[in-house]
């Protein structure tokens, strides 16, 4: 036996299992972890728990590729507790920076220590050469969320190959892609693509933030970090809410069970929004806010969704009724057939301030064929008091009136639009598989369209 | 052999129509037209063969039309090639002279010829044409180098290349009717052959041929091809657009364009309208002639400005090039030469096809095929071809300029 990691603190030496052996030799041989000292409690605690079953959720948050790593550093700062950050990278020198509790180096004899160079497959290599390693980072994880950057190398290659590991261990996997701007090539965009889909397959639910939003958002002067500031904004208090709807206690606690059950199927689409609103009538501009925030209007936003997660967070003002009128927004606006989970908190100093945050998901199967006999079991020995409500959906699925409201969020969102009419555009050369281009320009599409000649008929 | 009377044939597969002539060609320089065949084209998209078994019985109604008007049947056949897999690019071949005086002899000149010819192309390419385009002599242009002094001459040629895949499925759609094809003229070519006169091209030529559904251009500088080109826009993107602008069916448009095309004659447009459906049913109303105008002019307008784009600055309106001619069957469209005129900033004509044809082919549509007969009776007389054999598909490679 292989002695233990000297980074491991001391006083966990007397509880030696077998499997801790087992797992300090894995570490020794397949990757490198280094836990700062400031985490012991943490460690201590995780370890302590594995001979008994923790009445404690075990929450992660792997940042793979060079933008998760650089988003789980920001995280870094933010201090949530109970929450352990990991960053997954194959250049080393990214790892070397990283603030992450744990870090690890996969590919070492494949890209000796350098990035990927953009290859799908030499990620993939990279992490099947330290899947043990890679195993027992997900091992004994509950909530697990991955952030990564697609398009690139690692972020592409190696996310879906560690969710379907953290899937296979019980853990709920929700994760946060970035999709590249569409001014870094079709390529890139492809390949981004390709790896969401296949995330899909094997995630309980993606949140894809795509770069083109990030860049409408921020205005013409803005720099390029401030645009993706913006990014691990929406990222974090994605995350945030999700912590303190399971962790902290409120007027109407939401359960990770209820989370669970959200994400039961293994879903195509997601719903993911956030929301604020602060001074008069702070309510009203919450849920504008929200109904305006740019991830419910992407293409890849499920807009007909069964299963809703409200969460609300307000100051110490906040009474019932603003609840409801929150609710009745919502239900307003998605249908009153879906079910509905939803948690209020309160949190000191956001007197007249309210942060809103939906997460929805829908019935449709996922893209590609997941493996659905796979159910989740989660051990439910939490001493929950459910006091939820949740208005079950008829399994008909979508009412009519989804599918209205769906259509008219359609209208709203000009990128659909643009896609759709493109391909119709075409009149007599529709069924043409080759797009006729000059110089860029689709010579098929009438030209009184492209240079907009307005016709009196 | 020169009293040997030969019958041959010319096929042109348009993106609508396709027409087959037969002509007989007497003392091996008189040309006598015989008979002319036409059947509409399906299967072809763009210029490419897209439904070869459709394609094939159309091709075969053509000739079985045009053998039977004519009473034989011819011996050898040529057809034109198109399409947007057309390429072509400029290659020089410079040799030292050889002989001690300088004094350049045949040998000199075939050797750069020769290596300017050698260029190999992608395994998917094969050699349409190779088109000279000059020597020079020490650096200076010179017509004909042979006798010159001088210590390095140099061959440059224009290459006229196209996809294999596309050439051998026009080929073999013949060779399944077991004609065999003796050659294939580029459709600009020979469009330019039927419409530009000797000293036009000296002059400076183009010529813009607009098909159904692609349009064919060919610039001649200094009796040179200088430069060839297709643009994959034709009649039926104009039939498209006034289908999506007024939201009827590919027919009713094409009858809107008939129709305008008829009104436009009389001068004054304003104010006047086209019926929608034409049948008075429901639904049916006036819409003004300006809109049509307007979807017409802008889709011409940009044909033309990509012509332009593409001829670079080798296009001097009045000054490198003195006529622009139009023809193929689009031209007939009404307004054309004006939109064209304000593009190139000079004048514009239609294409007059010569007095020597038939009065009934003195059509637009017409002047691709008589220009493959025309291209075919050059290649009767100068029997100087270099037999050099350059694909498994009897494509004979050789030289096509007037000068040798």
């Amino acid at each position: 036996m292989i002695a233990n990691n000297s980074n491991i603190p001391d006083d966990n030496n007397e509880s030696v299992n077998p499997d801790k052996n087992i797992e300090s030799e894995l570490l020794n041989l397949n990757c490198e972890i280094k836990i700062p000292e400031v985490d012991e409690d943490l460690k201590d605690l995780e370890i302590n728990n594995e001979s008994e079953i923790s009445p404690k959720l075990k929450i992660k948050i792997i940042g793979i590729g060079n933008a998760g790593n650089n988003i789980i550093n920001q995280f870094a700062a933010e201090k949530l507790d109970g929450i352990t950050l990991s960053a997954v990278n194959t250049d080393f020198r990214a790892i070397e920076n990283s603030k992450a509790d744990e870090c690890l180096l996969i590919g070492k004899t494949i890209t000796k220590g350098l990035d990927a160079g953009g290859d799908i497959e030499v990620a993939r290599n990279a992490v099947e050469s330290d899947i043990d390693s890679i195993n027992q980072m997900v091992a004994n994880t509950d909530l697990l969320f991955l952030i990564s950057g697609l398009g690139g190398g690692t972020g592409s290659g190696a996310t879906p190959i560690i969710a379907k590991k953290a899937v296979e261990h019980n853990a709920l996997v929700i994760c946060f892609a970035i999709i590249p701007y569409s001014f870094e090539g079709i390529r890139r965009q492809q390949q981004a693509r390709e790896s969401l889909a296949e995330l899909r397959s094997n995630c309980h639910a993606v949140i894809p933030i795509p770069g083109d939003i990030l860049f409408q958002q921020s205005n013409e002067s803005s720099s390029v970090t401030n645009s993706f500031l913006l990014a691990d904004n929406w990222i974090a208090s994605g995350i945030k809410a999700i912590h303190s709807m399971i962790f902290k206690n409120g007027i109407k606690n939401v359960e990770f069970n209820d989370l669970r059950n959200i994400f039961k199927n293994k879903s195509g689409k997601t719903l993911f929004g956030i929301g604020q609103g602060a001074g008069e009538n702070y309510i009203k501009k919450a849920i504008e806010n929200l109904f305006l925030c740019p991830l419910l209007h992407t293409t890849e936003t499920c807009n007909c969704i069964d299963r809703l997660i409200v969460n609300i967070t307000g100051g110490p003002n906040i009474g019932m009724n603003e609840v409801k009128e929150v609710m009745d927004a919502i239900f307003e606006k998605y249908s009153k057939d879906i079910e509905i989970i939803y948690g209020a908190y309160i949190e000191e100093g956001m007197n007249d301030k309210i942060e809103l945050f939906i997460f929805g998901s829908n019935n449709v199967e996922g893209p590609v064929n997941s493996n659905k006999s796979k159910t989740i079991v989660y051990n439910e020995n939490t001493n929950s008091k459910k006091i939820v409500f949740p208005i079950k959906s008829k399994s008909k699925g979508k009412s009519k009136r989804t599918y209205k409201r769906k259509n008219k969020i359609k209208k709203v969102d000009n990128q659909i639009e643009f896609l759709f009419s493109e391909s119709e555009q075409r009149g007599l050369f529709e069924d043409d598989k080759e797009r006729n281009l000059y110089k860029d320009v689709d010579l098929d599409v009438p030209t009184y369209l492209r240079r907009s000649i307005k016709l009196t008929l | 052999m020169k009293n040997q009377n030969k019958i041959i044939g010319a096929l042109d597969i348009g993106t609508s129509k396709i027409i087959v002539l037969i002509a007989e060609i007497s003392n091996g320089t008189d040309l006598n037209i015989l008979g002319m065949g036409e059947a509409s084209t399906h299967g072809v998209n763009k210029g490419d063969i897209v439904d070869m078994e459709a394609t094939s019985n159309c091709v075969y109604a053509a000739i079985n039309t045009v053998e039977k008007s004519a009473g034989t049947s011819f011996e050898k056949l040529y057809m034109s090639l198109t399409g947007g897999h057309i390429r072509g690019f400029y290659n020089k071949g410079i040799v030292g002279v050889s002989s001690p005086d300088n004094i350049i002899v045949e040998e000199d000149v075939k050797r750069a010829t020769e290596s300017a010819r050698v260029k190999e192309l992608r395994p998917d390419r094969v050699y349409i044409h190779h088109i000279l385009n000059g020597y020079k002599l020490d650096g200076k242009n010179i017509e004909f180098p042979l006798g010159k002094e001088g210590e390095q001459l140099e061959a440059s040629y224009l290459h006229i290349t196209s996809d294999e895949k596309k050439l051998a499925d026009q080929i073999h759609i013949l060779n399944w009717m077991h004609y065999t094809v003796d050659d294939v003229i580029l459709s600009s070519l020979a469009s330019g052959c039927t419409l530009v006169t000797e000293l036009e091209k000296i002059n400076g030529s183009l010529v813009i041929d607009i098909g159904a559904g692609i349009t064919d251009y060919v610039l001649y500088l200094n009796g040179k091809i200088a430069k060839t080109g297709v643009i994959k826009v034709g009649g039926n993107h104009i039939t498209s657009d006034l289908g999506m602008a007024l939201r009827i069916n590919t027919q009713r448009a094409e009858e809107i364009k008939c129709q305008y095309n008829k009104l436009a004659d009389d001068e004054n447009l304003e104010n006047r309208h086209l019926w929608l459906y034409g049948d008075r049913s429901i639904g049916d109303r006036p819409v003004q002639v300006n809109a049509i105008d307007q979807i017409i002019e802008a889709r011409l307008d940009e044909l033309f400005n990509i012509i332009k784009n593409e001829l670079g600055t080798s296009f001097k309106p009045n000054e490198t090039v003195t006529k622009i001619t139009l023809t193929g069957g689009t031209s007939r469209q009404a307004g054309i030469t004006n939109i064209a005129k304000n593009v190139f900033e000079m004048d514009v004509s239609l294409g007059e096809i010569p007095n020597w044809v038939q009065k009934e082919l003195r059509h637009p549509e017409y002047s691709t095929v008589l220009g493959i007969l025309l291209f075919a009776l050059k290649y009767q007389k100068n029997d100087i071809v270099s037999k050099k054999k350059k694909s498994r598909f009897k494509i004979l490679s050789r030289l096509f300029s007037s000068s040798k």
